[in-house]
C-alpha cells in the first residue's frame, strides 16, 4: 500500500501563475522539482486501481512549508506579498482534490514509545532537528497499526522519515521512500 | 469565491420580502448592494442616472431559479421575479458560500438589510446609494477627501506591513490585503479619479471604482486593528481579501490578471 506525505501531495500541484505575473516567468505554471515524478507514480497507481493514502487531520503548516519552497529564488518585483498569497490560496484550494482522492488513515496522537525509540536512536540530521516532529511520529504511529497485508511505501520528502529509514523499516515495517526516488518504486 | 449570476440573484431573492422583487430596476439595486457587504459577485454595474446598473439584468427571463412575471401598476406593465424551489436551493448553496468570509451575525444583518430594502422603491435604494458612494457632482469634494485620506492612512499601514511575520495562511493575507489595498488606493487616486474635480457626473463610470474606495475606507480600521492582533481574524481578513481580488478578477484594470497590470502600479 502507498500513504503520502501532505507536503508530498501538495508538491503534486500545479501553480497557475496569475496573469499580471507572467511577465516575469517563462512558463505559465510554477511546479516543485519532483512534480513529474509524483505525478508518474499517482498515473501508475491509478492505472493499476490501486488506492493511495494520507493521514489527517492535514496540518495547514504544510501548506506555507511547500508554498515557502516554491517561491523560494523567485523574482517576482511587483505586490510580491499578493504573489505569495495567490499561490498560498492554490495549494489550499488543491486541499478539496485531496479530500476526494485519498482513502484517509487517522492520526494516532499515543507516541510517547514512539518518541522514546526516536529518542534512544537520535541522529544527526542535515537540514531538520534530529528528532522527528510530534505530527510525523502521529503518522509513523498510525501507519504501524494500520492493518494491511502489503508493503507499506510511505513517501515523503521530510528529512525526519529518509534520515531514519533502515530504522523505521525495521522497527515499523513501514517502507519510506524518498519523494526524488518515488517514480522509481 | 465569487458569487455567480444566478446565484446572487437567487441569495437576493430569498432574502426579499415573499421571496420575490417588484421590478428589474429594484432588482440591479439590491445586487449592487452586495458590493457594500464585501460580497464578491460576477455582474458588472456602470454607473447611470440612478446609480449601479447592468443593462442585461433587465432582459433576464424566466429560469429554473426563477420566475418573471409581468403585471399591471398605475397602468403601465412591470415585471416582477420570484423565487423558485430549484432558486432557494441555490440560495442554500450560496449561503454556503459566503460563509467562508461573513460570519452568522453579518449574514443575518445582510438578510434583514435586504428584506426591508425590498419593501422600499428603487429611487430610495439608489438615493441611500448615492450618499454612501459620492456618486454625485455635489459631493465631489467629499469623494476627493475620501481617495486622499484612505491613500494617506494606506499608505502609513503599508510601510507597518514588513512587522508582520507571514508563517500563518492568516499573516500571509493580512499582508496581502494591506499591499492590494495600498496599490489600489494609489490607481484610484494617481489614474482614475485624478481628474475628478472638474469632472461632470460620471455616466457609465465603472462602479466598482465608488465601491472599491468605499470598500478601502472601511477595511482601514480593520486592517489597523489586525497589525495589533497576535492572533490574526482568519475569516475577517479573508472577507476582505477575497472581495477585493475576486471582485476585480477578470472584468477590472487593477487585478491580478491583467497582464498589464505593472503599468499601473508603477
Amino acid at each position: 500500500m502507498y500513504a503520502f506525505d501532505d507536503c508530498t501531495i501538495l508538491n503534486s500541484c500545479e501553480l497557475k501563475i496569475p496573469g499580471a505575473y507572467k511577465i516575469f516567468f517563462k512558463n505559465d505554471t510554477i511546479t516543485s522539482k519532483n512534480f513529474t515524478k509524483i505525478i508518474a507514480l499517482f498515473q501508475r497507481l491509478n492505472n493499476s486501481n490501486v488506492p493511495r493514502y494520507r493521514f489527517v487531520p492535514f496540518n495547514e503548516e504544510n501548506i506555507v512549508t511547500v508554498g515557502n519552497q516554491l517561491l523560494q529564488g523567485l523574482n517576482v518585483q511587483m505586490l510580491k506579498a499578493n504573489f505569495r498569497a495567490q499561490m498560498m490560496s492554490q495549494l489550499q484550494e488543491f486541499g478539496d482534490w485531496i479530500e476526494n482522492s485519498f482513502i484517509k488513515i487517522e492520526k494516532n496522537k499515543n507516541i510517547d514509545d514512539i518518541k522514546r525509540f526516536f529518542v534512544d536512536n537520535e541522529r544527526n540530521l542535515i537540514k531538520e532537528r534530529n528528532i522527528p516532529e510530534d505530527d510525523d511520529l502521529t503518522i509513523i504511529k498510525a501507519y504501524t497499526e494500520y492493518e494491511s497485508s502489503e508493503t507499506k511505501y510511505f513517501i515523503s520528502h521530510d528529512e525526519h522519515f529518509w534520515g531514519y529509514k533502515d530504522l523505521i523499516l525495521s522497527e515499523f515495517g513501514i517502507k519510506v521512500v524518498e519523494e526524488w526516488k518515488c517514480d522509481l518504486t | 469565491m465569487r458569487l455567480t449570476k444566478d446565484e446572487a440573484i437567487a441569495l437576493v431573492l430569498s432574502f426579499s420580502k415573499k421571496q420575490e422583487i417588484s421590478s428589474p430596476t429594484k432588482l440591479n439595486k439590491l445586487l449592487a448592494r452586495l458590493n457594500l457587504h464585501f460580497i464578491p459577485i460576477d455582474i458588472d454595474f456602470s454607473l447611470n442616472k440612478y446609480g449601479s446598473f447592468n443593462a442585461n439584468l433587465g432582459a433576464l427571463e424566466t429560469t429554473p431559479f426563477y420566475q418573471r412575471e409581468t403585471y399591471e401598476y398605475k397602468g403601465r406593465e412591470v415585471s416582477k421575479f420570484i423565487l423558485k424551489e430549484e432558486g432557494r436551493k441555490l440560495a442554500e448553496n450560496a449561503t454556503h458560500k459566503i460563509k467562508r468570509i461573513l460570519k452568522s451575525i453579518e449574514i443575518e444583518e445582510l438578510q434583514e438589510e435586504i428584506n426591508s430594502l425590498s419593501e422600499l422603491q428603487a429611487s430610495q435604494i439608489s438615493d441611500e446609494e448615492h450618499k454612501k458612494l459620492f456618486v454625485d457632482v455635489d459631493d465631489r469634494y467629499k469623494l476627493i477627501e475620501r481617495i486622499n485620506t484612505v491613500h494617506v492612512n494606506l499608505y502609513d499601514l503599508y510601510r507597518e506591513m514588513d512587522k508582520i511575520d507571514q508563517n500563518k495562511l492568516e499573516e500571509i493575507n493580512l499582508a496581502a490585503l494591506i499591499e492590494y489595498c495600498f496599490y489600489l488606493s494609489k490607481y484610484l487616486k494617481e489614474k482614475r479619479f485624478k481628474d475628478i474635480e472638474n469632472a461632470g457626473y460620471e455616466f457609465d463610470a465603472y462602479m466598482l471604482d465608488y465601491y472599491f474606495l468605499y470598500g478601502l475606507e472601511i477595511v482601514i480600521p480593520v486592517l489597523r486593528g489586525q497589525l495589533k492582533e497576535e492572533k490574526k481574524d482568519q475569516i475577517l481578513i479573508n472577507k476582505y481579501y477575497q472581495y477585493f481580488i475576486n471582485s476585480a478578477w477578470g472584468k477590472y484594470p487593477f487585478s491580478l490578471d491583467n497582464n498589464n497590470l505593472n503599468r499601473l502600479t508603477a
